[in-house]
């Protein structure tokens, strides 16, 4: 069990890692790996930066619930085309098991003048049993 | 070994959209590139090139430029727009590849008051009256402000000047609609037959001229056409502003007038409406309007009041009917602390915006009475020491001295009672500012009284306008009182009066300056008042905002967008629910929480 943790938050490294050329043997595996798959749908937000370019959602989820978007994996789901972003998108690659689901909405609209984009309060937390 | 390579490819890209999003500023446009291929290149080469070499490529078109065989290629925002542009660049046929840069207008409009306009950007200015400010005056409160204490417009304006696909319905005092910056912004009401851009539910026809300017200076602040240089710029620099006069031009209304104004508007398409008017009793019928507003989709801002008391206490009506659709505003001074007479409450109290020293449109042009002390001035004196106009060296001439050889260094004699008057008349102005510029050297005791009296009788003797003694140098005062009382539509009486004792005494008095100025209804005058009436319209106009830059907003949204958009000012915190001062940009940017999610495992 303690090796699956470490398993799972090891692949926050990953990046810095594989940046140097190291192979990362079996921490290469992504959390939840494996071959399920969950959809995930939405009410459409009803700003304009979200639904036009630069704009979109993510989909976050965890195995545990109240879970911090800092460490979770997500799905992108930016604007594409047409009058807006979608509203549901698809989590593949996991592995049987329950999971907690968070959306937030964001925009290109920079506020301050800072690094990055404007993203939403995340929506409230759904949880999904994947047999 | 095959798969586990796969994996840790997607994972790289999912980390670089985060690292891209928490680290780069690029002043280019995510998912986008310009490439020059060589020009034999052509849109299908292109096609089957990008599916090599960008595979990521959305779409494409060729830019219409005079030279080159440029191309803008969408790509995927997973992937940097740098990584690209590397990437495509070892494609033989691209002889170079560049970011798609931003460029922005520069938002600053021309309009002659803006600089004296700090809730909209302040610069930490010290706002000073002017004449064509209007018959009121500045204040001294957080006057000069804090640099940056205001509602981030010109960012804002970066993103959106004009709110022309909202009507925003100003029920108050009426609105001067022939105004030079209003006119253009006006609500076109004729095809449906009000030809005068609204209503007067007051009198009960279809002409709402503001005989008051209340509801001129809010409309102003909401949408005074911007970039026209003159006169003020509004939060709107072009919007739809719907008259509706439910207040007399003393600046009164009622429950039936008020609430048929509300039920005009929202029946005429109003989507805002500004209440810069308050009451305090609970008002069924007034609640109704407000939840006839609700059920029609429509934002209502209220003024918190100007009692310097606590909404929570001593209710304010409307201001004090919550519901989704409506925000309550309290005033902000220009170091954004609540100002002195704003009323406040953390339970029915929401946001706060800048309500002192606003200057805006009014409903009162003025005219200037000058006048150089050579004629009709009635002298009288009880010594040797008497008033009499002199041109002077320098300044400006003639001015009118006492003693009336005045020098500098001419004495004036002990227990002197030098009186001048003189009658104007100002019969063609509601209202009257005296305005004068003086320079005293006096000593001990000796007083200059200034008084203006209605009529065209000797006024010296009656109410004290100003009384200075004992003052001395060259520097001079620049004084000036509203007279409207004593001047207002009638003919009225400035006088002086120089009364000196038994001690010491020193080279007089110069009146450097004199002028009356008379205000009357006209299209082109601006005045500085404050009140929360001035902090709701602060509002009202980003609401207006907020609905054209987001089309599908429906009312509660723009109230929800403009609660948690603000900025938090610790102060406010106990004085407002939100704690917070309304910020264009921050609502703007703000994005509610996404709704409705639902997931199912996929079979």
């Amino acid at each position: 069990m303690v090796l699956a943790k470490i398993l799972r938050w090891s692949f926050l490294l990953m990046p810095l890692l594989s940046a140097c050329g190291q192979n990362l043997g079996t921490s290469d595996l992504p959390p939840f790996f494996g071959e399920k798959e969950a959809s995930v749908s939405w009410s459409a937000n009803r700003e304009k930066d979200v639904n036009t370019t630069g704009g979109g959602y993510r989909v976050y989820y965890w195995d545990q619930p109240s879970f911090s978007l800092a460490i979770a994996p997500f799905v992108d789901v930016p604007y594409v085309a047409g009058l807006q972003a979608p509203t549901s998108s698809r989590i593949k690659k996991i592995a049987a098991g329950k999971y907690y689901i968070k959306v937030v909405a964001y925009s290109a609209f920079n506020p301050q003048g800072t690094a990055g984009g404007n993203q939403s309060a995340s929506s409230s937390e759904i949880s999904i049993m994947v047999p | 070994m095959t798969s586990l390579r796969k994996i840790e490819i997607l994972f790289l890209v999912l980390f670089a959209v985060q690292s891209q999003a928490a680290t780069s500023d690029p002043a280019y446009i995510s998912g986008e590139v310009l490439v020059r291929y060589k020009d034999s290149v052509s849109d299908n080469a292109i096609q089957s090139l990008s599916s090599v070499v960008a595979p990521q490529v959305r779409s494409f078109r060729k830019l219409k430029l005079k030279k080159g065989n440029h191309y803008l290629l969408k790509t995927s925002t997973k992937e940097s727009v740098l990584a690209v542009i590397e990437r495509i660049g070892k494609d033989p046929s691209v002889l170079s590849a560049q970011p798609n840069f931003i460029y922005k207008t520069f938002a600053v409009p021309n309009d002659t008051f803006y600089g004296s306009m700090w809730g909209l950007k302040n610069t930490g200015q010290k706002i000073s009256g002017l004449d064509s400010f209007g018959p009121a005056f500045v204040k001294s409160e957080g006057n000069p402000g804090t640099a940056k204490s205001d509602m981030s417009m010109e960012s804002a304006w970066d993103r959106i000047t004009d709110c022309d696909s909202t009507i925003v319905a100003v029920i108050d005092s009426g609105v001067d609609y022939l105004h030079e910056d209003l006119a253009a912004n006006m609500w076109d009401g004729s095809g449906a037959g009000f030809p005068n851009h609204g209503y007067d539910t007051y009198s009960s026809d279809n002409n709402p001229m503001d005989g008051n300017g209340h509801g001129t200076h809010v409309a102003g602040t909401i949408g005074a056409v911007g970039n026209n240089a003159k006169g003020s710029v509004g939060i709107c620099w072009k919007v739809k502003i719907m008259a509706v006069k439910s207040m007399s031009d003393s600046g009164s209304g009622s429950t039936a007038t008020i609430a048929e104004g509300i039920d005009w508007a929202i029946d005429h398409g109003a989507k805002v409406i500004n209440l810069s008017v308050g009451g305090a009793s609970s008002d069924p019928i007034l609640t109704q309007a407000l939840e006839d507003a609700r059920q029609a989709d429509v934002v209502v801002v209220s003024a918190a009041g100007n009692d310097g008391t606590n909404n929570d206490n001593a209710p304010t009506y409307p201001c004090n009917i919550q519901k989704e659709n409506t925000l309550c505003v309290a005033a902000l001074t220009q170091t954004y602390g609540l100002a002195g007479f704003s009323n406040f409450g953390v339970n029915s109290v929401d946001v706060s915006a800048p309500g002192t020293n606003i200057v805006s449109s009014w409903n009162l042009t003025p005219t200037e009475v000058t006048d150089d002390f050579t004629a009709g001035w009635q002298k009288s004196s009880s010594s040797a020491t008497t008033w009499g106009a002199q041109a002077l060296g320098s300044g400006p001439t003639p001015a009118m001295t006492a003693p009336a050889n005045w020098d500098g260094s001419v004495q004036y004699v002990n227990n002197t009672d030098a009186r001048a008057y003189k009658s104007f008349d100002m019969s063609a102005f509601k209202e009257v500012r005296l305005g004068y510029g003086v320079i005293y050297n006096t000593g001990s005791g000796d007083i200059l009284r200034t008084y203006c009296e209605p009529g065209a009788g000797d006024s010296t003797g009656g109410t004290v306008l100003d009384a200075k003694s004992g003052l001395t140098g060259s520097s001079g005062y620049t004084l000036a009182y509203d007279v409207s009382a004593a001047c207002g539509q009638q003919t009225c009486t400035p006088g002086f009066q120089f009364f000196t004792n038994g001690s010491v005494t020193n080279t007089g008095i110069v009146l450097i300056s004199f002028k009356l100025t008379g205000y009357s209804q006209g299209t082109t005058g601006y005045n500085l008042i404050r009140g929360t009436s001035m902090a709701t319209p602060h509002v009202a106009g980003l609401a207006a905002l907020l609905r054209s830059y987001n089309p599908d907003y429906k009312a509660a949204d723009v109230v929800i967008s403009i609660k948690n958009g603000g900025r938090s000012i610790l102060a406010l915190s106990v004085k407002t629910r939100s704690g917070k001062a309304v910020d264009a940009l921050g609502s703007l940017s703000y994005i509610q929480p996404p709704s409705g999610v639902s997931a199912q495992a996929v079979p």
